[in-house]
C-alpha cells in the first residue's frame, strides 16, 4: 500500500533523489517478509483445520477451495502467495514500474482476502437452511469505489496541505550540507 | 541560596557550514571532546568531526524485540495451556504452528516500541531547558547561524585559553554560556 502511493508521488514530484531506489528496494523485501508470513498464515489455517479432524471445519476448508467459491480463494492464492514471489528478484524490486504493478496485485489480493473471509464463512452457517449465495449488486460495487475515491481525496489533500516528505530530511542535500572537501581545505 | 549562575561552556558563532566543520576538527585535534555543535540544517560530515557515530539503539531495538518474541510466544503457550486449558475442535494444547505470526507481530511492534522509547530515552528529548537557550544569538541557530559550544566539563577547557581558541578560529563571536 505504502509503494502504491509512494511511486506515483516520487515520480510526479520528481522525488527520485528523496525516496531512491535503495528505498524501494527495502520496501519490496519488507513486502516479501511480509507475504511469506501471509503465506505461512494460509498454509498453518489449513493444516490446523486438518489436523482438527473438526467435520465441520474441515469442511469449511474444502468448501472454500474447491467449493461454489474457488475463484476466490485461488485468486488470493495466485496474488498473494505465487506474485509476492517475484520480490526474491533485485531486479524487479528496484524497477518502480514493476514494484507498483505488484503492489497493485498484492492490495487486490488482500481485499479478496477479505471478500473470501466474509462471504465464505456467511454463506455456509452450521445450518443449511441459513445456507445461501452471495454476489455484490451494482450498490455495493458503488460504495466500494465511493471508499476508494474518499481515500484517494484525503491522500491528495494530506499531500497538498501537510510535508509528505520530512523537512529536516531534504536540507541534508541542500548543497550547503555537502562540505567536507571544502573543509578540509581550510584546515590545510 | 546562591543565585550566581553556574558555568556550563564557551560557544563561537560561525556563518557558513564550512567554517563550523573546520572549527570542528580544530577543536578535536587540540584535545577537547566535551562539545557539540548546532546547526539550522544537517552538516554532513560534522557528527564524524565529533566523534559522534555510536549509539546504542541498535542494541535496544534488538533486546525490545527478543523481549517481543519470547513474551509473545509465551504468553499464548500459557494462556492456552495451564492458565486457560480450552479444547478448540480437539487440537493439542500447544499448537505452536498458530501461535508464529502473533509472535511475529509482537516482535515487530516491541522491537519498534524499544527503538522509539531508547531512541529518546537517549537523546533526552523532548527537552524545554538546555543551557545554551541562555545565549540570546542562540535562536539563529535554527536560521542560519552555526554554533560550535566547548563545555566547562571538559578536561582541557580553561575560559581564558578556550576563549583565546575560539577566537583564533574567525567566528563571527564568542560567547559565554551560563547554565
Amino acid at each position: 500500500m505504502v509503494l502504491t502511493i509512494a511511486i506515483p508521488l516520487r515520480s510526479y514530484y520528481g522525488l527520485e533523489d528523496l525516496v531512491t531506489l535503495r528505498h524501494l528496494d527495502n520496501c519490496g523485501k519488507l513486502m516479501l517478509v511480509t507475504g511469506l508470513i501471509v503465506d505461512y498464515g494460509y498454509m498453518c489455517e489449513i493444516f490446523l483445520s486438518w489436523y482438527s479432524k473438526d467435520e465441520f471445519e474441515w469442511f469449511m476448508t474444502r468448501n472454500r477451495i474447491f467449493g461454489p467459491y474457488w475463484m476466490v480463494f485461488w485468486s488470493v492464492m495466485l496474488c498473494n502467495v505465487v506474485a509476492t514471489q517475484f520480490l526474491w528478484s533485485r531486479r524487479i524490486r528496484r524497477s518502480p514500474v514493476a514494484l507498483f504493478l505488484l503492489s497493485l496485485v498484492i492490495n487486490t489480493g488482500m481485499w479478496v482476502e477479505r471478500y473470501m473471509i466474509v462471504v465464505t464463512s456467511l454463506t455456509r452457517d452450521f445450518m443449511p437452511s441459513a445456507w445461501g449465495q452471495y454476489a455484490g449488486t451494482i450498490w455495493d460495487y458503488a460504495v466500494f469505489i465511493g471508499t476508494l475515491g474518499f481515500f484517494v481525496m484525503m491522500m491528495f489533500l494530506f499531500v497538498r496541505l501537510l510535508p509528505a516528505i520530512s523537512i529536516s530530511e531534504v536540507r541534508t542535500l541542500l548543497p550547503q550540507a555537502e562540505v567536507k572537501e571544502e573543509a578540509e581545505e581550510v584546515v590545510s | 541560596m546562591s543565585r550566581r549562575p553556574r558555568y556550563y561552556g564557551l560557544m563561537a558563532e560561525f556563518d557558513n557550514p564550512t567554517a563550523i566543520v573546520a572549527a570542528t576538527r580544530r577543536a578535536y585535534a587540540e584535545g577537547y571532546r566535551q562539545m557539540d555543535t548546532y546547526t539550522p540544517f544537517p552538516v554532513e560530515g560534522l557528527a564524524e568531526e565529533l566523534r559522534f557515530h555510536h549509539t546504542r539503539v541498535p542494541l535496544i531495538v534488538l533486546i525490545g524485540g527478543l523481549i517481543g518474541c519470547f513474551g509473545g510466544f509465551f504468553l499464548q503457550l500459557w494462556l492456552a495451556g495451564p492458565y486457560w486449558p480450552l479444547n478448540i475442535g480437539g487440537r493439542p494444547l500447544n499448537s505452536w504452528p498458530a501461535f508464529i505470526p502473533v509472535t511475529f507481530e509482537l516482535t515487530v511492534l516491541c522491537a519498534a516500541i524499544a527503538a522509539l522509547i531508547g531512541m529518546l530515552a537517549l537523546n533526552g528529548l523532548p527537552k524545554p531547558y538546555h543551557p545554551v537557550f541562555n545565549v540570546p544569538r542562540f535562536a539563529l541557530a535554527s536560521q542560519d547561524r552555526f554554533f560550535l559550544c566547548i563545555e566547562a566539563s571538559d578536561p582541557r577547557f580553561d575560559r581564558a585559553r578556550t576563549r583565546d581558541f575560539l577566537e583564533s578560529l574567525s567566528p563571527r563571536e564568542v560567547s559565554d554560556v551560563e547554565s
